[in-house]
């Protein structure tokens, strides 16, 4: 539905983002990290077809931005960091504003209206001017905006910038409930946003990819080994021997301590599940087994390793970009899609 | 304006992009230029006031 | 083009939501007034002194020669060049500002239906303006007798005037995102265009005929006498071609090309 490929914008002589490419499938709903600065806006500006590529291409749902700008903006609906709205207009003189300049047919403005408010729980300011309105209430009526001709593709950036918590779980589920319908990319710098949302990731930094994939996909990735939690009541010293003999064991590590129980930290080979093996190997010692679970990095950590140092010393290579795909398997870092 | 696109595709907008812009300046300037002269030599008016006072009379003209 | 006017509906709307309309037509109603006021009195006393001296004197004076073109052409020139970066100062300057252009922009329209559109806008607050030197203009008509004829020209040139204007104006705005600021400098240019002309009063080199010519009053003086010059025509609209070509041109920078 949305194809960038090598997309690089120059503001004069600043480099905002260089050689960037990175599908969207129809449905899908992709979930842009970064760092502030990385570039996430400028492209998000760039498939929107507010700004012009200075190298590259992008296609939405078909159509290149800049040979057939009007048929990609009829189909994107954008709602960018700072809803686009005119205070002096209240909801329903914008939204019906909105609806004609993208082209929707006079007949059906005065019930969309209606039913997109419904949705963004706007109904009840609908007379309101909008300079009035809270920034909840404003930041609802961009999202009205952005989806009010009912667009196949939406781009939202930050759209839960600025609101309560519950408005936060409302607009999650509302994105939530889109996806399919619509395909969705969204960018943000709130980490638990996206693995709640985001079936996909793609990670930017300082105007590059870093990383495309799935949350788990890319712990896996960068991690090199998998990481299992064990909590065990018993003797220190001699569970972290007795659990460094299970085999494809790499390395065990004390992480909590208290009362008598310990968590270690358990680093195995990929691939290899440890976890029976540490099981059978707490309960022959007679030790009290009491919490057993896979971890991979936070997503935090996924964004602070990818965003903080080179990811190449772990694929040995210098190439800017580390694509995970779905399908892929091996341990090579491609750098180019 | 998406063919210009197309023409200075190769070059990349960082060498053309700037000649485009002047380009395209220069020639709208010269053809609004151009027009304002050429009227001015080839000029027509109206006089609607009551006597034609502002026109000269075909006797003047005629000098 | 329903874009066009979409765009051109929601910045009249605009217009009249916010104290500007109000102001800029207050002030012009009251300074047309006022100096229609005095041109028609001075009118009246001249009239009563030549019928005291000599019998009939009144074919000499027309109503549209000592009242509607000195209106026209003295003042109301003046006080436009005052008021239009009133009307033009929000056009783009403050979609910038709001981050609204980016609405425009991301939506299915063409840099010039957008262009177009707040151009119509900007000249239908200025049609009202025109309507209103038009309504002093009628009261002529209740007490006496002018020429109706030459006043096509007036209405011509006083809408080209205004639509020059307003064209480079809206040019301005596209420059910051501050109003105060695009105001400022149409003001300025304004008045730079304003005082080209005046060297041609005492020279006329070449250099000088060249500067009278660019300047935007001295073609309005065919259309305040009652004349249409095809010329003066042409130029007023290379002025609104230029200003929205280069309106054009400054949206494009904006977008970081060329």
């Amino acid at each position: 539905m949305i194809e960038v490929e090598r997309l690089t914008k120059r503001y004069g002589p600043t480099l905002a983002v260089s050689d960037v490419s990175f599908e969207v499938q129809k449905g899908e709903v992709l979930g842009f990290l970064g760092p502030n600065g990385a570039g996430k806006t400028t492209t998000m500006r760039v498939i929107t077809g507010y700004l012009p590529p200075s190298e590259g291409r992008v296609r939405v749902a078909g159509y290149d931005v800049v040979e057939e700008p009007l048929e990609a903006k009829r189909r994107t609906g954008y709602l960018p960091e700072a809803p686009p709205v005119y205070p002096d207009m209240t909801v329903v003189e914008y939204l019906a504003f909105v609806a004609r300049i993208k082209g929707l047919p006079r007949k059906e403005i005065k019930s969309r209206i209606g039913e997109i408010s419904e949705k963004c729980a706007i109904t009840d300011v609908q007379r309101r001017q909008i300079g009035k309105l809270s920034k909840g209430y404003r930041q609802r009526v961009g999202l009205a905006q952005a989806l009010i001709h009912n667009p196949e593709v939406l781009i939202l950036d930050e759209p839960t910038a600025g609101l309560d918590p519950k408005q936060i779980i409302e607009t999650r589920e509302l994105i939530k409930g889109l996806a399919g319908q619509h395909t969705v990319v969204l960018s943000t710098h709130i980490l638990p946003e996206v693995s709640k949302t985001c079936q996909r990731v793609v990670v930017i930094n300082q105007g590059k990819v870093v990383a495309v994939g799935a949350p788990a996909e890319l712990t896996r990735r960068l991690q090199g080994y998998e990481t299992v939690l064990i909590t065990v009541e018993g003797p220190a010293a001699e569970m972290m021997a007795k659990f460094e003999l299970v085999p494809g064991v790499k390395l065990v590590e004390p992480r909590e301590a208290g009362d008598s129980r310990v968590t270690f930290e358990v680093h195995a080979e990929k691939g290899l599940d440890v976890r029976p093996e540490l099981a059978r190997a707490t309960v022959e010692s007679q030790w009290k087994l009491l919490e057993l679970k896979t971890s991979g990095l936070s997503l935090e950590d996924i964004f602070l390793k990818l965003t903080t140092k080179d990811v190449s010393e772990e694929s040995g290579d210098s190439g800017p970009s580390f694509v995970v795909g779905p399908s892929s398997e091996d341990d090579s870092a491609a750098t180019d899609s | 304006m998406a063919w210009k696109n197309r023409i200075t595709g190769h070059f990349g907008p960082r060498i053309l992009g700037g000649a485009n812009f002047v380009l395209y300046t220069a020639a709208v300037v010269a053809i609004v230029v151009l027009a304002n002269w050429f009227v001015d030599r080839h000029n027509r008016r109206w006089d609607l006031t009551p006597d034609q006072k502002y026109s000269l009379s075909p006797q003047t003209t005629k000098l | 083009m329903r874009n066009v006017l979409a765009i051109a509906g929601k910045e009249l709307r605009t217009y009249f939501h916010s104290p500007i309309a109000y102001l800029v037509m207050t002030v012009y109603a009251g300074l047309c007034g006022f100096f229609f006021y005095s041109f028609a009195a001075t009118f009246v006393l001249q009239s009563f002194r030549m019928q005291a001296m000599g019998g009939m004197g009144a074919p000499g004076m027309s109503l549209n020669e000592y009242i509607i073109r000195p209106l026209l052409a003295g003042v109301l020139t003046v006080v436009l060049l005052l008021l239009v970066p009133l009307i033009t100062m929000r056009l783009y300057a403050e979609e910038k500002r709001s981050g609204t252009i980016e609405l425009l922009l991301t939506s299915p329209l063409t840099d010039l239906q957008i262009i177009f559109g707040k151009f119509l806008g900007a000249l239908a607050l200025y049609a009202m303006l025109v309507a209103i030197t038009f309504g002093y203009l009628g009261i002529l008509f209740l007490y006496g007798n002018p020429n109706a004829k030459p006043l096509l020209a007036n209405a011509l040139g006083l809408f080209l005037f205004g639509a020059a204007l307003l064209a480079l104006g809206m040019w301005f705005s596209t420059f910051t995102k501050n109003q105060i600021v695009a105001a400022v400098i149409a003001f300025a240019a304004f008045l730079l265009l304003f005082v080209l002309d005046w060297p041609a009063a005492y020279s006329s080199s070449a250099v000088v005929r060249v500067m009278s010519y660019m300047a935007l009053t001295t073609h309005f003086d065919n259309f305040a006498k009652g004349v249409i010059d095809l010329s003066d025509v042409v130029y007023y609209v290379s002025v609104v071609v230029l200003g929205i070509f280069f309106t054009a041109r400054s949206v494009d920078a904006l977008k970081g090309r060329a």
